[in-house]
């Protein structure tokens, strides 16, 4: 070291710092961390086994965005089919583009709706080929009713003429519709009818209809849900018919009778 | 310091696998890594600690080491460096020992004393200086590094040493000036 380049303020501290005590490892502390060392060549730590580095990650990551899309797009299609939009839902052309789909996530078993375009032209592979049905989906208040004839957001539906419900449907219902064109024409014949309002229910056994009209004479059946006539017509004099709990909690609530 | 004898040789097989010349390297560094955490922590417990992290990290990564010609202690003395700046941030939360925590020694009772109290208030007054500062120092004047060697451990230019080692021994010179007026007052000396 050439001394000559420091000022003798900086020689005394440079003095201290040479002859500043000189601590060292001690043995035993110098054979264990000898002994660590060598043991750790033999088990490398989890970060640098291979398979954990970052260049591992892309295909999961695709895997990921795959399947995100996937999912959404299924939301968006069961979103339709229920009819949880209020404006119509009648979709023309839905076309399902699976292009790609990892083999853990291929949608086996799930129904794409498609409405009124009979010929699919999807892009997938075998393994996503996913079972299409035509279906118009409407949801919506009934407009009017011409004997088998239900009008819903403007557009004409034709029921089956021995539908039970056509006895018991009145204007303002609502009512959840899967439609399809009639074969020659282009009227849309509804496939199945659900009421979706609490009023009318209908016995999945037997097709029995009951309407809750509003009359405590008038007593559900054993199969309907109840959808509170009983709390509003417990507390009716001339009913007949035992508070359903006595907890009280019809008492005073209802509208009364009509 | 000086390279280990066919010090290439020893890194390439290290690098390999050889736990001989991993060991020879390990024997080579190791005083000289210890000693250099040793003045940056705050006991030598610590620094045996530290150290030995170092010397694991050296095995983790001689696989993937590039042999440029540069010295290999330099390479040590950076993770040494990270070790040590990885302790300070997590030392925050833990208290201070008040003792230097020697291992205890009855041959010459006073020297020791005397050397550990050096070793302390030098410990005290590099703590007070920038990082670089404390690294040029113990490396340049403790452990006799050249200009070059240092210059390549701080990743800074030869020239840039020259300079910033006159400045570093200007601070510390007044922290050691500062500590010595500090501990006479406290003693209730004349200053």
């Amino acid at each position: 070291m050439n001394h000559s380049e420091f000022n003798p303020q900086e020689l005394d501290v440079i003095n201290r710092l040479a002859n500043a005590p000189q601590p060292t490892l001690n043995p035993a502390a110098f054979e264990m961390i000898h002994a660590q060392m060598l043991n750790a060549m033999d088990t490398p730590p989890k970060s640098f086994r291979p398979g954990r580095r970052l260049g591992s990650r892309p295909p999961v990551i695709a895997a990921v965005v795959v399947t995100i899309a996937l999912v959404s797009s299924m939301v968006i299609l069961i979103s339709i089919s229920t009819g949880k939009n209020p404006t119509p839902t009648v979709s023309l052309t839905v076309m399902p583009t699976f292009t790609t789909v990892p083999p853990s996530v291929a949608p086996t078993g799930v129904i794409v709706t498609e409405a009124a375009t009979l010929t699919s032209t999807t892009e997938t592979t075998p393994e996503a080929t996913a079972t299409l049905e035509s279906v118009i989906v409407v949801e919506g208040p009934v407009q009017s009713i011409n004997v088998n004839v239900i009008t819903i957001f403007g557009i004409d539906i034709a029921l089956n003429a021995d539908d039970p419900i056509l006895s018991v449907l009145q204007v303002g219902d609502v009512l959840h519709i899967e439609a399809d064109f009639a074969t020659d024409t282009t009227t849309i014949v509804a496939v199945t009818v659900e009421p979706v309002s609490n009023e009318v229910n209908v016995n999945p056994s037997t097709g029995e209809i009951w309407r809750d009209d509003g009359n405590c004479d008038h007593l559900p059946p054993p199969w309907a849900p109840a959808n509170g006539w009983r709390q509003r017509c417990a507390a009716a004099p001339d009913n007949g018919s035992p508070p359903e709990n006595g907890n009280g909690m019809g008492m005073g609530e209802g509208e009364g009778n009509n | 310091m000086e390279p280990l004898p066919d010090e290439h040789g020893l890194i390439a097989r290290a690098g390999s696998g050889d736990k001989d010349a991993v060991s020879a390297l390990y024997e080579g560094y190791a005083q000289a890594i210890f000693r250099y955490i040793s003045y940056r922590v705050e006991s030598n417990m610590v620094a045996e600690d530290l150290t030995a992290e170092v010397f694991l990290r050296m095995v983790q990564g001689l696989p993937r080491y590039q042999d440029t010609g540069a010295p290999f202690g330099a390479w040590l003395y950076r993770i040494a460096a990270t070790q040590i700046a990885d302790h300070h941030r997590g030392k925050r939360r833990i208290a201070e020992p008040l003792s230097d925590n020697q291992p205890s020694d009855d041959t010459d009772p006073f020297g020791k004393t005397a050397k550990a109290q050096e070793q302390a208030q030098l410990r005290r007054a590099l703590k007070s200086l920038s990082e670089d500062y404390q690294t040029l120092l113990i490396l340049r004047f403790m452990q006799g590094l050249p200009h070059t060697e240092v210059a390549a451990i701080l990743n800074k230019s030869d020239a840039a040493i020259r300079v910033m080692q006159h400045r570093a021994l200007k601070a510390l010179a007044k922290a050691l000036g500062a500590d010595t007026k500090a501990r006479s007052y406290l003693r209730g000396e004349e200053s």
